[in-house]
C-alpha cells in the first residue's frame, strides 16, 4: 500500500479537527435559519455573529467590517465589481501579471464589458511587482489597484504595506486577494492600509464553500447579490450557517498555532530542499522571496505533467503548472511573467506543505520524487546522451 | 483524467532505452508542446525485428511510444503501413481534449516505421517558442 502524502496545500487543506467537530454539531442542532426570530434561529446567528469576531480580531478589523461571502471569489468580484461599478468617474484598474484568475476575469470582466482600461504590473525575476513601477502606471483616471498578498504558483511576497501605503497617499481604492497569505503571514488591515481584502476558509483548514470580504467602508461599493438583505445588507441570501461556523472555529486555531505552523513549516521545507539537493541534479526553484510553505520547483529534462502524475500513482500528491496542452496559451501566465521558458514551465510541479505534514511525510516523498524523476528521465531524450 | 491503458502503459513502459547500433531512427515530435520521440529500429529485410525509444513529454506520450513499440515490435512493414488512424485510437483508448494530440503522435510513429529511411539522429529540438505553428 502506498502512503498518502498531501503536498499540495495550497490548492485546499483538510479540515482541522475542532473546525470538523464544531460543524458536525452544527449541522446536526443549528439549522435554524438565522433570520428567524426563535430560539434556533437566533442561535445560529449568534454563531454567526462568533465567527465574525473571531475574523475581525484576526484582521484587526470591526466586525461590521466583514462580510461572509461564498469564497474568495466572490469577494473579490464583490471587491472590484462593487468598486468600480459605483465609481466610474475613474475607469482605470491597476493589478499584478500573476493574480488569481478570479481578479484576473473580474478585471477582464470590466474591461469588456465596462469599458475600463486594465494596466498589468510586471514582476521580477523573483516574481515580485515594484513599487516605482506601480507608480509610474498610476494616472488621475486610476480607480483601484488590486495586488495578491501571497502568489498561488510561486509564493511570492507582494510589498503590500508599500502599496497600500501608496494608494492611500494619492486617494485610490487599494484591495487585496489575501488568500494564500492567511495564516503565513501577519494580517493586519490597518497597518496594511487595504481598502478591502479577500479570504477563504478552506485554505486554512476549513470548510470549501465560504469565505470573507474585508471592507472598510461598504458605502463605496455595491453589492453583488441583492435579496433579502443577509450579512448587515450587503450580502444577500441565507447564511451558509455551518460554513461560516467552520471558518470561524478554523482562524481561531490559526490564531493559536500560526507562529508555530511556519516553524514547522519552514523546517519540512528545509529539509526538503536539503534531501533535493542532496539526492538530485538539474533542479531549480522558481521566483524568491517566497512564503515557507510553496515551492515551485523546475526539473529539467522531464514533464511537470508526468512527474506529477507518476508521483501521484505512487502516493504523493503534488500540482502542476500546466496542464498537458499542445497549447501555449494555457501555461502559466505566472512563470510566463517571470521570463521563464516554455520548456522550465513545462517541468515545473508545486509543493505546498500544511501544518498535517510531518517530516517522515518529507523523507518518503523525497524518495519517491527522486526514484520516479530518475526514472522518467532514464529514457527522457532530453537527459540521455544518445 | 487518463484511461487504465495509458495510466498502465505510462508506469510501466515497454521496450525503454537508446539502442546501440540501430539500423535506423524515427524522430517524431510535436512543435507546439515538444513532446519527441527518438525511436530506434532493428529490421531486416521486410520486418522490424527490434525497437526501443526515448521519449520526453506528457504521461500520454510517453505511454504512446510504449504502445506504439509493442504494436510495431514482430511485424513486417506491410502490417505496419496497413494500420490507419483508427487502430491507434482504439489502442490507445478513450482520450480527453487535451491528450489528443497523442493520436498523431502515433500514426506518425506508424508512419515512418513503415518506410524507415533515417540512419542517424539529428537529435532535433521539436519545441518552437512562443507557439509555433504546427507543421
Amino acid at each position: 500500500m502506498s502512503p498518502d502524502i498531501y503536498l499540495d496545500n495550497n490548492a485546499t487543506t483538510p479540515l482541522h479537527e475542532d473546525v470538523y467537530r464544531k460543524m458536525r454539531y452544527s449541522l446536526k442542532y443549528q439549522y435554524g435559519n438565522p433570520s428567524s426570530n426563535y430560539e434556533i434561529g437566533i442561535n445560529a446567528k449568534k454563531s454567526i455573529q462568533y465567527a465574525r469576531n473571531n475574523l475581525a480580531e484576526f484582521l484587526n478589523a470591526e466586525p461590521e467590517q466583514i462580510t461572509f461571502t461564498s469564497g474568495a471569489t466572490e469577494s473579490n468580484s464583490t471587491a472590484i465589481i462593487g468598486y468600480c461599478l459605483k465609481n466610474k468617474s475613474k475607469n482605470h484598474i491597476i493589478t499584478s501579471s500573476i493574480e488569481h484568475p478570479a481578479i484576473m476575469e473580474a478585471c477582464k470582466y470590466l474591461q469588456v464589458s465596462h469599458g475600463f482600461d486594465v494596466s498589468y504590473l510586471p514582476v521580477n525575476k523573483d516574481g515580485i511587482v515594484q513599487i516605482n513601477h506601480l507608480a509610474s502606471l498610476i494616472t488621475p483616471k486610476t480607480s483601484l489597484v488590486t495586488v495578491m498578498m501571497v502568489n498561488n504558483e510561486i509564493g511570492s511576497i507582494q510589498p503590500i504595506k508599500k502599496i497600500g501605503a501608496l494608494c492611500k497617499a494619492l486617494d485610490i481604492y487599494f484591495h487585496c486577494d489575501a488568500v494564500q497569505g492567511a495564516g503565513k503571514l501577519p494580517i493586519d488591515v490597518k497597518e496594511l492600509n487595504v481598502n478591502s481584502l479577500s479570504l477563504s476558509a478552506h485554505k486554512i483548514y476549513g470548510p470549501k464553500g465560504v469565505g470573507c470580504l474585508y471592507i472598510e467602508d461598504k458605502n463605496q461599493l455595491y453589492p453583488l447579490l441583492h435579496g433579502g438583505a443577509q450579512e448587515m445588507g450587503f450580502r444577500s441570501g441565507t447564511e451558509n450557517v455551518t460554513g461560516i461556523i467552520g471558518f470561524g472555529q478554523a482562524v481561531e486555531c490559526l490564531m493559536d498555532h500560526w507562529i508555530n505552523d511556519i516553524q514547522h513549516i519552514t523546517f519540512l521545507r528545509n529539509k526538503f530542499i536539503g534531501q533535493l539537493n542532496q539526492h538530485l541534479t538539474d533542479w531549480s526553484i522558481n521566483g524568491g522571496n517566497t512564503v515557507p510553505s510553496t515551492l515551485s520547483l523546475c526539473i529539467h529534462g522531464i514533464r511537470g505533467e508526468a512527474l506529477a502524475y507518476a508521483l501521484s500513482q505512487m502516493g504523493v500528491f503534488v500540482s502542476i503548472a500546466s496542464a498537458c496542452s499542445s497549447s501555449s496559451s494555457k501555461l502559466s501566465h505566472v512563470l510566463k511573467a517571470l521570463g521563464k521558458s516554455q520548456e522550465e514551465i513545462r517541468s515545473t510541479i508545486r509543493v505546498s506543505f500544511g501544518r498535517q505534514n510531518t517530516i517522515q511525510e518529507i523523507e518518503k516523498a523525497i524518495n519517491i520524487l527522486v526514484t520516479t524523476t530518475s526514472k522518467l528521465r532514464s529514457f527522457s531524450p532530453m537527459m540521455v546522451n544518445v | 483524467m487518463f484511461n487504465e491503458i495509458i495510466s498502465e502503459h505510462f508506469m510501466n513502459p515497454r521496450n525503454v532505452g537508446k539502442m546501440s547500433n540501430p539500423d535506423f531512427v524515427i524522430e517524431i515530435g510535436n512543435p507546439i508542446c515538444g513532446d519527441t520521440v527518438h525511436m530506434f529500429l532493428q529490421v531486416d529485410s521486410n520486418s522490424i525485428k527490434d525497437v526501443s525509444y526515448l521519449s520526453y513529454g506528457c504521461s500520454t506520450s510517453i505511454a504512446t511510444a510504449s504502445i506504439l513499440s509493442e504494436v510495431v515490435k514482430g511485424k513486417t512493414f506491410n502490417e505496419i503501413a496497413s494500420y490507419q488512424k483508427s487502430d491507434v485510437i482504439k489502442w490507445l483508448g478513450e482520450l480527453e481534449p487535451a491528450q489528443n494530440h497523442c493520436v498523431d503522435i502515433g500514426y506518425n510513429i506508424l508512419s515512418e516505421c513503415a518506410k524507415p529511411k533515417q540512419r542517424k539522429l539529428t537529435e532535433n529540438n521539436f519545441l518552437v517558442e512562443d507557439g509555433g505553428a504546427l507543421t
